[in-house]
């Protein structure tokens, strides 16, 4: 069993100057999402966008609402409906080509990559219990018997940190704290042994404490199982203690593609510097005004 | 306007203070047999001259006390009270409903189900005006453009449906709905938590100045403790159900009494002994 706190694999922060070989699993080019029906009122939510991810890669997609990044995930998932136009010059992951994915009512099962979501409680069937539902994930990965299903069951929720195995098998998600059923979401998703997975937004419900446990969980199980993680969202300061790269989206386009270690530095869109420096912190309640990306930009070009 | 500089009695003027006061409130959800208790028996009052914060995890019981103090919830046990009458009883009355929604609104957090989808989000601003204040769509259309202005929002795009605009553009739509009724006490859950740091900025600043111009309460439920230290007069923090702190904001910041709110000030880099 591979316990939590062994994070001797490499944790975000810790090795964030080094990323891995350059080799791509993920390769995105010109990838192109237009929601809409062809008239006026279609929307284009991606426009032309590259991004590249190497095995056991950690990427962070960081933008505004609306700036096309959940998009981005749900294009590479395969999630986006046929009445969502989808084109790009190549969309392979681990050498298959995913633009001949067939698209369907309900979303084709991509091998080798899992995607999880913000909301847990939504995201976790309300009326099955957390075992039965951890269970369905590990019973795909292979044919194995109950006792094998059990005790890798049980495994993955010390994995993840939940020590209480039988109260929380039995459980349902409402009957967990938010942070428990994050960690029981992350057990689905990486109990498939994914060669990839998309995280949107798997902090944004939490406190900051719980956050960062969440985001130390998700750096410390990718770098022991090789995963690449793509993690979605707006919080550009946290993304950045844990990934290798960021990758700031506008308006369905990147602007920006950097190293994270150096992000302040590397950072060369005006964009990016303003959002590094709106992030409200607790000296936050000392100020009159909160700084916005609108101040900044005054001040530039006061400047 | 700072914390500290907040920290100074704001106005209460008889007649327009509006309290709500939850006396040995409970909510249990589930099986009687095995329930799960979302809040624990507490006491909390909140009136419009107040800026209170309330932060904790999800499934510390925040969000219910919310929902119950404006009479979204009911409670398992104990009562709610607005201004000073049982909220379960004036919301029977037709007039009793009119008077809480006038004086207290609230800002949900999940805006995809808090706007009916097959209706332009105009038509969502003007249904309070029209009902509570029986505005006609031309001074309705005065008082949201004017909101929507100081949240950043252009009136063309309130004329689109739900589904046609962002998470966080939603956010802020919602947030104008509650302002046009223009309250006395503002309920916000997780108003910024789905927002980008910078309409963060612009949002929060323009719910304190909000607040303080027009003498408004504020009751600020989020995860997120900058944002909220930022808005509040007050902190409240909560954790499984229960109050484990409540304090005047700097205080809390600068001297907690519970190791949680410890645990969280650390998360934010500050370390602070927690007093004995």
């Amino acid at each position: 069993m591979t316990l939590i706190s062994d994070t001797s694999a490499g944790l975000g922060a810790a090795d964030a100057t080094t990323g891995p070989a350059v080799d791509s699993l993920l390769a995105v080019e010109g990838l192109t999402v237009t929601y809409g029906d062809g008239g006026p009122d279609d929307v284009t939510a991606l426009s032309d966008v590259d991004l590249r991810v190497a095995p056991g890669e950690r990427v962070a997609v960081v933008g505004e609402s609306g700036s096309g990044k959940s998009t981005l995930g749900l294009a590479i998932a395969g999630f986006l409906g046929a009445d969502v136009a989808v084109t790009s010059s190549r969309l392979s992951f681990a050498d298959t080509d995913l633009r001949t994915r067939p698209v369907t009512r309900i979303p084709a099962h991509t091998p080798g990559l899992s995607m999880m979501f913000q909301d847990a409680m939504t995201s976790l069937d309300p009326v099955w219990t957390v075992g039965s539902q951890l269970r369905d994930a590990v019973r795909a990965t292979g044919r194995s018997s109950r006792r094998e299903i059990r005790d890798r069951t049980e495994e993955w929720l010390h994995r993840v940190g939940l020590t209480d195995t039988a109260r929380v098998l039995d459980a349902r998600p409402y009957e967990l704290s938010g942070g428990m059923r994050q960690r029981v979401m992350l057990a689905v998703a990486l109990a498939a042994r994914p060669r990839l997975l998309i995280a949107d937004e798997p902090t944004s419900a939490l406190d900051a404490s719980l956050s960062r446990d969440v985001m130390d969980l998700l750096a410390s199980l990718t770098a022991e199982d090789g995963t690449a993680l793509i993690m979605i969202t707006h919080d550009l300061h946290l993304a950045a203690e844990y990934v290798h790269r960021v990758v700031v989206m506008l308006h369905g386009r990147v602007v920006d593609d950097v190293p994270a270690a150096t992000l302040a530095e590397s950072a060369t869109d005006p964009y990016t510097r303003g959002l590094l420096a709106c992030v409200p912190t607790l000296d936050s309640a000392d100020l009159h005004r909160l700084p916005t990306l609108g101040d900044l930009r005054e001040r530039e070009e006061a400047a | 306007m700072s914390a500290s500089e907040r920290e100074g009695p704001a106005v209460p003027t008889g007649r327009d203070l509006v309290q709500l006061a939850a006396e040995h409130v409970e909510r249990r959800f589930g099986p009687r047999r095995r329930p799960f208790v979302a809040l624990h028996p507490l006491d909390f009052v909140v009136d419009s001259t107040q800026a209170v914060g309330v932060v904790g995890e999800s499934g510390s019981g925040k969000s219910t006390l919310a929902r119950l103090l404006c009479g979204l919830d009911r409670p398992s046990a104990g009562r709610v009270l607005f201004n000073g009458a049982d909220l379960a009883h004036v919301l029977r009355s037709r007039e009793g409903r009119h008077d809480v929604r006038r004086h207290v609104q609230l800002v949900a957090q999940d805006t995809s189900s808090s706007f009916d989808p097959s209706r332009t989000l105009r038509d969502a601003l003007r249904a309070p005006l029209r009902e509570l204040y029986g505005l006609g769509d031309a001074e309705a259309d005065a008082r949201i453009d004017e909101v929507l202005d100081g949240l950043a929002l252009r009136p063309e795009q309130v004329d689109r449906r739900p589904g046609a605009l962002s998470g966080g553009q939603r956010q802020r739509v919602a947030i104008a709905r509650a302002l046009v009724v223009r309250p006395r006490l503002l309920l916000c859950d997780e108003v910024v938590s789905a927002l980008d740091v910078s309409v963060q900025g612009t949002v929060l600043n323009l719910l304190a100045d909000y607040c303080d111009e027009h003498r408004t309460g504020l009751l600020f439920v989020s995860h997120g403790l900058p944002a909220t230290a930022f808005v509040s007069r007050e902190l409240v923090v909560m954790q499984n159900g229960r109050i484990v702190e409540h304090g005047p904001t700097r205080q809390v910041l600068d001297a907690p009494q519970h190791p949680y709110t410890a645990t969280l000030l650390a998360a934010h880099g500050r370390t602070a002994a927690v007093a004995s």
